[in-house]
């Protein structure tokens, strides 16, 4: 359990990883919009220590669990249901340039 | 030049890299002008030209193999030699040169050596004075050179970089494109509503399996392992999706098709019971996804919140600031300092060699940051900003006026549930920091504390938010957050709506009676002055003050009450503070108490300052006039406001009055006790007998009153009353005669249970006979004499008694014969034991007759007055009748003897006294008499007996008088022990009192007894 010390998730798809992980190999998911890799600084701010809710996603296009969680186009893995933080402004606009709508993972937005 | 030239030759342009060092040029052997020079100052001279070649050389490298031919025609052989090595060189491995010629270049900046050189060379002016000029030159050409060449190298960087970039650019772009479809963000670019997700029946089923607590994240990392790890095997794991939240501990949930997949998938899984599991409806599918929304996002500057973990574990922190993510939050606490002693005996190591370790009972206590004692303690890292008087730098950390400024993660921090103590947030309020306690921000955090509970079916409540504003009804029922509202609206009316509860509050109207159910205020009851949104200011019951609450807070009620018990204080309680100070509860807060200190300071304490609760229900004191009160006594403020109030506590010489018509620390006020007046005692105690009341000396304003009573004297006892517990006969009165115990007295009635009647009654203290265990039936003034005094002292007795039968008044005469008839047979024995004593009595028996005597004209009229007015000083008054009588009762000395007594109260008394048996006789013979009266009306004031025309006979008068008054009383009343001083002392008094007798008419009675 020494490993969740160190674990963040990507506040965009809120996929479940350690620091070192993000830094080497940046969101698996989300390193297009984010480009995490090789850079502490976008992983520290898009990625967040604080989540709750660990859901391990084996099937992401049949699992209900992962439609819900709007996971269901990424990759398997440890996903976090609720993510606590929020991205900055910059990257936000920075999104929605690139045609993503950001969906905070932090239970602020409800629909 | 051309010597020159050879001597550049000479000189290898790559030996010249480290001309500078002799050694190296020597072992390079090949500068002739190196090898021969060997004195400094020749080298100094080679120097420049060397440098020269260089940054000759230097120029031609760059600009190519070509130039550097031509050059090098004008030079010798061997320099041919060396310029083909280069050139092997340069074309053999250009890259190995490149960097060397770099190094070269980088040489050229020694202009400082030039410089140097120059100086030194200016010593040799005539011969160098040729070559500075030709250095300078060839300087300019080398530098337009090199520039050339360096641009062009930078062209040439430039290039490299362009061609590396257009690489990089198209790795990059193969990267971010030529990636195959996985890579590439797939989340959803258009949004789609989380209803429509919401689950069918089509869709997998959640089963929901129990745990070990605590193990739920560990299993869920374990499923995705094991199925990551039989993926690609004969036997994956054909589960769609294991989670678990942190609400629902004790619970793994796995998504999957069919039950055995999920068997399977937990089969072999360490703390999981697959027994236990069930088939979560598909209802509760996205309740068990539901994304509360976070605390964070509640967390505004200046709410209260907890530390979760380490030193300050449990504390209470303000925040101060948000970061931008929300993930940090700036928090102000009470610093735990102790500023390096932990870290003293840490150092220390003990027997065992093991260090001591730190352990929670040894955290510091919560204190404002000590800007000295942390300056003493570690210097260091001691640091005050200048800008700010109150912002230092200790250890890392940040005080700014006393509280630790820090940053802490959101994860340690407690947002839930905060519930501030009022003892903790007026830590943060206690400075000089002015903001006093933010109630608002207090309200806040206690406003997250779960709003289920606050309504209440019959509330009047108030839609403040969505469609339906405005709207106002009764709660019908409520369930959780919905609650069911019956509408009064206009439109609405009689419809029951279903309003979710965090759009609600309670309404109330100015005039509303309300009871305060929760916070600061809590159990205080009030009227509602002023209700604006969801604030409501109320006028309270008790203390008539305004406070303002929320409305949630409050519910309607009819009955009136505050709140009067916090752990084991009361409201009015006498509480210690502290060795000297004491204070009464005047009103009970939540956490706290508001008290009236000795000093008359009103403040609000913890209970924890409280070391014990005062029990003085028997105190007593004296009021302005010297009477007593106790507590429960109503008394009134003799200046200052003239405020009225009942006793709640004597504290020595203070006095604690409530009074309900006033606001004020909700009514209790602290008085001095000799400031106050006794108006009304507790039970109906006599509270005027213990002592005159000079207001009422007045003769003049007493006429014909029957107050006057003489002083009291009865030696007040310390401890329990000795009357307790006696077994009693009761002498006057309706119960006159009938046994009984005393159960309870006052200091001057007592409760007697009677024997015969079963019943209580109140008998004047002085109105019984007290049985001693011999038999014999004592008076309350032998009761309460100490015995000394009884065989000692005769005059306090006569003197007591003569009280008593002043008090008694009237009702002597009548008695007295009584008296004597019904224990007829005792004065007998008292004469046969004691011979002459029984005179004594029966003298004693005069008393009456002298109080008819005061009051008949027989008094007045007789011969005796002028002599008992000059009796004192001369002969004739002891020749007379009734002066031995006087005298031989000696009461005069005995009276003076009385320690208890000054010869001026005495005098006073008498004054008092005897213009009352003065103005009670109303004689003429009386005032005609004697030159006295003028004297003995002023003579109520005890100036008047300092005055040397009636200074002589005062005392005289004095003495006598209670003589008189006292002697007879007693003897009538007390049958058994004052005989005896009495007999010794007045021989003559038989013989008196026959004449006394004899001149009274009225009394005949008494001159038979009196033998």
């Amino acid at each position: 359990m020494s490993s969740t010390k160190s674990e963040r998730a990507c506040m965009v798809c809120g996929i479940v990883r350690t620091y070192n992980n993000f830094i080497e190999q940046g969101c698996p998911n989300c390193d297009s919009l984010l480009s995490l890799q090789n850079s502490e600084e976008n992983v520290h701010a898009c990625t967040s220590p604080s989540f709750e809710g660990m859901v391990a996603v084996a099937g992401p296009e049949k699992s209900w669990v992962a439609r819900w969680l709007r996971v269901d186009g990424f990759q398997p893995g440890m996903y976090a249901i609720k993510v606590s933080g929020r991205l900055p402004e910059e990257i936000i606009s920075s999104l929605d340039a690139q045609g993503v709508k950001y969906r905070p993972r932090d239970g602020s937005v409800q629909d | 030049m051309s010597g020159l030239e050879n001597m550049f030759d000479d000189s290898d342009p790559e030996d010249a890299i480290e001309e500078s060092e002799p050694q190296q040029r020597r072992l390079g052997g090949r500068s002739p002008a190196a090898q021969s020079a060997n004195d400094l100052e020749t080298e100094e001279i080679f120097r420049q030209p060397d440098e020269m070649i260089n940054n000759d050389d230097i120029a031609n490298d760059d600009e190519g193999d070509e130039d550097d031919d031509e050059e090098d025609d004008d030079v010798d052989d061997e320099d041919d030699d060396e310029d083909e090595e280069d050139d092997d060189e340069e074309n053999g491995s250009r890259r190995r040169k490149r960097p060397r010629k770099e190094r070269r270049n980088q040489f050229l900046d020694v202009e400082a050596e030039v410089d140097e050189d120059e100086e030194e060379l200016e010593e040799d002016e005539d011969e160098l004075g040729r070559e500075d000029g030709f250095i300078q030159d060839a300087q300019e050409n080398e530098f337009d050179r090199t520039d050339d060449r360096l641009h062009r190298e930078v062209d040439r960087q430039r290039a490299a970089i362009a061609e590396e970039d257009a690489e990089r650019l198209a790795s990059e772009y193969r990267e971010k494109y030529g990636r195959s479809a996985a890579s590439k963000y797939r989340g959803d670019m258009s949004i789609i509503p989380q209803r429509l997700l919401v689950p069918s029946v089509e869709d997998p089923n959640i089963w929901g399996v129990r745990c070990k607590t605590g193990k739920e994240k560990q299993i869920v990392r374990t499923i995705w392992r094991k199925k990551a790890s039989l993926q690609y095997t004969k036997a994956p794991v054909e589960i769609l999706s294991a989670f678990q939240r942190d609400n629902f501990s004790g619970y793994v949930y796995v998504e999957a098709r069919t039950l055995p997949d999920v068997e399977y998938a937990l089969k072999g899984i360490p703390n999981v019971y697959a027994r236990q599991m069930i088939l979560i409806p598909v209802t509760e599918y996205t309740d068990l996804l539901r994304v509360n929304k976070g605390a964070d996002v509640e967390l505004v500057p200046g709410s209260y919140v907890r530390i979760k973990r380490g030193k300050y574990q449990g504390d209470l922190a303000v925040v101060v600031d948000l970061s931008e993510n929300g993930l940090e939050v700036q928090l102000k606490l009470v610093p735990r300092l102790d500023y390096g002693r932990t870290q003293d005996i840490m150092s220390q190591t003990g027997l065992d060699g093991k260090r001591k370790r730190p352990n929670s009972s040894s955290r510091p206590a919560p204190r404002l940051f000590a800007p000295m004692e942390a300056r003493m303690a570690d210097p260091k890292n001691y640091q005050q900003r200048q800008a700010k008087d109150n912002h230092y730098i200790f250890q890392g950390e940040e005080y700014v006026n006393g509280y630790l400024i820090k940053d802490f993660r959101l994860s340690m921090v407690i947002t839930e549930n905060v519930e501030p103590k009022l003892e903790e947030v007026t830590r943060f309020s206690s400075t000089q920091d002015d903001e006093g306690v933010d109630l608002q921000a207090l309200a806040q955090s206690l406003k997250q504390t779960s709003t289920s509970g606050t309504f209440q079916a019959g509330d009047h409540v108030e839609v403040h938010e969505g469609e339906q504003t405005g709207v106002h009804g009764r709660v019908v029922s409520f369930d959780r957050d919905i609650v069911s509202v019956r509408a009064e609206s206009n439109e609405l009316r009689g419809q029951v709506i279903e309003i979710p509860a965090k759009s609600l509050r309670k309404k109330f109207n100015q005039g509303d009676h309300v009871r305060v159910i929760g916070g600061k205020f809590k159990d205080e009851t009030g009227m509602v002055v002023r209700a604006k949104d969801d604030v409501v200011t109320i006028l309270s019951d008790l203390s008539m003050q305004e406070f303002t609450v929320f409305s949630r807070d409050l519910k309607e009620a009819s009955d009136i009450g505050g709140r009067n018990v916090l752990g084991k204080y009361q409201i009015h309680d006498l509480v210690q503070l502290s060795a000297n100070n004491v204070a009464c509860i005047v009103k009970i807060e939540r956490d706290a108490f508001r008290v009236l200190n000795i000093n008359g300071v009103s403040q609000t304490i913890l209970p924890s300052a409280i070391s014990m609760k005062v029990e003085n229900k028997f105190s007593f004191a004296t009021d302005h006039n010297g009477s007593e009160i106790r507590v429960g006594d109503t008394v009134k403020e003799v200046d200052g406001n003239g405020s009225q109030g009942v006793i709640l506590h004597i504290y020595r010489t203070f006095a604690f009055l409530h009074n309900r018509t006033q606001s004020e620390n909700s009514g209790v006020s602290l008085v001095h006790t000799r400031n106050v007046v006794a108006v009304a005692a507790k039970g109906g105690r006599i509270t005027d007998s213990n002592g005159p009341d000079l207001s009422k000396m007045n003769p003049n304003l007493q006429v014909g009153a029957r107050g006057m009573a003489p002083p009291k004297n009865i030696p007040r006892q310390g401890g329990r009353d000795r009357a307790i517990g006696q077994t009693v006969i009761v002498r006057q009165g309706p119960y006159k005669g009938l046994l009984g115990i005393v159960k309870d007295a006052t200091d001057s009635m007592a409760r007697v249970e009677l024997h015969s009647k079963s019943k209580l009654i109140s008998v004047e203290k002085t109105k019984l006979g007290y049985k001693e265990r011999g038999g014999k039936t004592l008076s309350y003034e032998e009761l309460v004499t100490p015995k000394k005094f009884l065989s000692g002292n005769v005059s306090t007795l006569p003197q007591y008694q003569g009280g008593n039968s002043w008090q008694q008044g009237g009702a002597t005469p009548a008695r007295t014969p009584a008296w004597a008839a019904s224990s007829g047979g005792r004065t007998p024995a008292w004469a046969s034991s004691d011979g002459s004593k029984t005179p004594a009595w029966a003298s004693g028996g005069r008393t009456p007759a002298w109080g008819e005597g005061g009051r008949t004209p027989a008094w007045s009229s007789s011969s005796r007055t002028p002599a008992w007015n000059s009796g004192a000083k001369t002969p004739s008054y002891g020749a007379g009748n009734r002066t031995p009588a006087w005298n031989a009762n000696a009461r005069t000395p005995a009276y003076n003897n009385d320690g208890s007594r000054t010869p001026s109260r005495s005098a006073w008394d008498i004054g008092a006294q005897t213009p009352r048996a003065d103005s009670g006789s109303k004689t003429p013979a009386w005032n005609s008499d004697s030159a006295a009266p003028t004297p003995w009306d002023d003579g109520r004031t005890p100036g008047a007996y300092h005055d040397p025309g009636t200074v002589a006979y005062t005392p005289y008068n004095s003495a006598p008088t209670p003589g008189v008054i006292s002697a007879p009383t007693p003897g009538g009343w007390d049958d058994a022990a004052t005989p005896v001083p009495y007999d010794a002392k007045s021989p003559g008094l038989p013989a008196v009192t026959p004449a006394a007798w004899g001149d009274e008419p009225e009394t005949p009675r008494y001159a038979p007894a009196s033998p």
